[in-house]
């Protein structure tokens, strides 16, 4: 598809002249990011379906504010990590069990790409890890959280995240410091 | 092996490891900090321990994102450009003309009855039939918009409401008015008739049983 070849700035451009086509074109390009941040951030595939669904749908409303001459990946996440934290706070949900319905733990579980070449033990093992961690980062206060996804999957420096959370630097660098010793502490079990 | 262990005290949970993973250290900073990690194994061992946290973190798999995500979200971008210029949902326009259509829809049906019953027989046959085929059109037409609205509502995010273009709002808007004007009239009629009964009646010399 040619919208495929085309840059971020042209598709941005196509999307405001009203091609529809150009900005389901974008959505391919960040689906991927923005339905797994709001899925880390809440811990649920539904919740985050959703999440990532408004995220865009509010982008295409305010594209027209967008400063083009700016990175539009930091612009995105701001709204999706203040859609997560506005869901939360809605919800009223800061804890999650670790003692969660099987159900629920098994349709994680089933998510998770299955390594063929891996013994049954060792891709079990794995995927107790990964459910295991998911929990725990869905467990932590959302201003943690949002660092932590913020820093270690979008891979924003202080200054971006700063920017996109609209809070100083140094609140940035607490914030960072504590929700990782956090989390630590509470996967140290299994870092080994 | 004193000052050492000083160090340890006072440099559990540094916050400067965490800066220095992130690359967040000037070059002067960063080489002092290099310095003081050699000889700090309380710092060592936050390095160390974060440095686990940072490849769990990294070792978190992705999860493959709902099948048709994309295209799902770009059907619904007509309903969004719809909220953004009228300023409210069109859902909520839809059912404000289902509920009309039903109200104008009772109002003709009594405005009609009365008529027959009361004022039919003084009345011009041509003027009245225009006026109640109008009725009728207007209330068909109604219902059939009104099937339509509530079968959108009852498909969520369906495909029709994406399908109603922006264009098509202000027409629904002036059936609307329409609608609000052809009830208007029905009640205009209907207090006609309970006024005008009596004299009608004595008009056309009618007893009263």
């Amino acid at each position: 598809m040619a919208q495929g070849e085309l840059t971020e700035g042209e598709l941005i451009a196509r999307t405001l002249e009203g091609d529809k086509g150009a900005f389901g074109a974008l959505v391919q390009r960040y689906e991927g990011a923005i339905f797994n941040m709001a899925y880390r951030m809440t811990g649920q595939r539904e919740a985050a379906r959703d999440l990532a669904q408004e995220t865009f749908l509010r982008a295409y409303r305010a594209l027209g504010s967008f400063q083009q001459d700016k990175p539009f990946a930091p612009w995105l996440y701001r709204i999706a990590i203040n859609l997560c934290l506005n869901w939360q706070k809605k919800r009223r949900l800061p804890q999650v069990s670790l003692d969660l319905p099987l159900a629920t733990a098994e349709g994680e579980v089933a998510l998770e790409l299955p390594d063929e070449t891996a013994a049954p033990e060792v891709v079990f093992a794995r995927r107790e890890f990964q459910a295991r961690l998911r929990q725990e980062i869905a467990a932590l206060p959302p201003d943690f959280r949002a660092v932590i996804e913020l820093r270690h999957f979008e891979e924003l420096s202080y200054q971006e995240m700063a920017q996109v959370l609209d809070v100083p630097l140094s609140t940035v660098k607490t914030r960072l410091f504590r929700a990782r010793r956090m989390l630590r502490d509470r996967v140290e079990d299994m870092l080994g | 092996m004193r000052g050492t262990r000083e160090e340890a005290m006072t440099c559990r949970g540094n916050e400067e490891v965490n800066l220095y993973l992130d690359n967040a250290l000037g070059e002067e900073e960063r080489a002092r900090f290099e310095a003081h990690l050699a000889r700090c194994p309380a710092c060592q061992e936050e390095l160390a321990s974060l440095s686990r946290l940072f490849a769990a973190l990294g070792s978190l798999e992705t999860a493959p994102v709902p099948a048709g995500f994309a295209q799902e979200v770009v059907k619904q971008l007509p309903m969004v450009e719809a909220q953004a210029r009228w300023g409210f949902p069109l859902r909520a326009i839809l059912v404000g003309q289902a509920a009309l259509t039903l109200l104008l829809l009772i109002l003709s049906r009594q405005a009609l009855l009365a008529l027959y019953h009361r004022l039919g027989a003084s009345l011009p046959q041509g003027w009245l039939f225009s006026l109640f085929a109008a009725a009728a059109a207007r209330a068909q037409v109604s219902t059939s918009m009104a099937r339509q609205a509530i079968g959108e509502l009852a498909r969520i995010g369906g495909e029709y409401a994406a399908r109603w273009p922006t264009l098509e709002l202000p027409a629904l808007i002036a059936s609307n008015a329409l609608s609000i004007m052809a009830a208007l009239l029905a009640l205009w009629f209907i207090v006609n008739a309970t006024l005008l009964r009596a004299p009608v009646r004595q008009r056309n010399g009618l007893n009263g049983s």
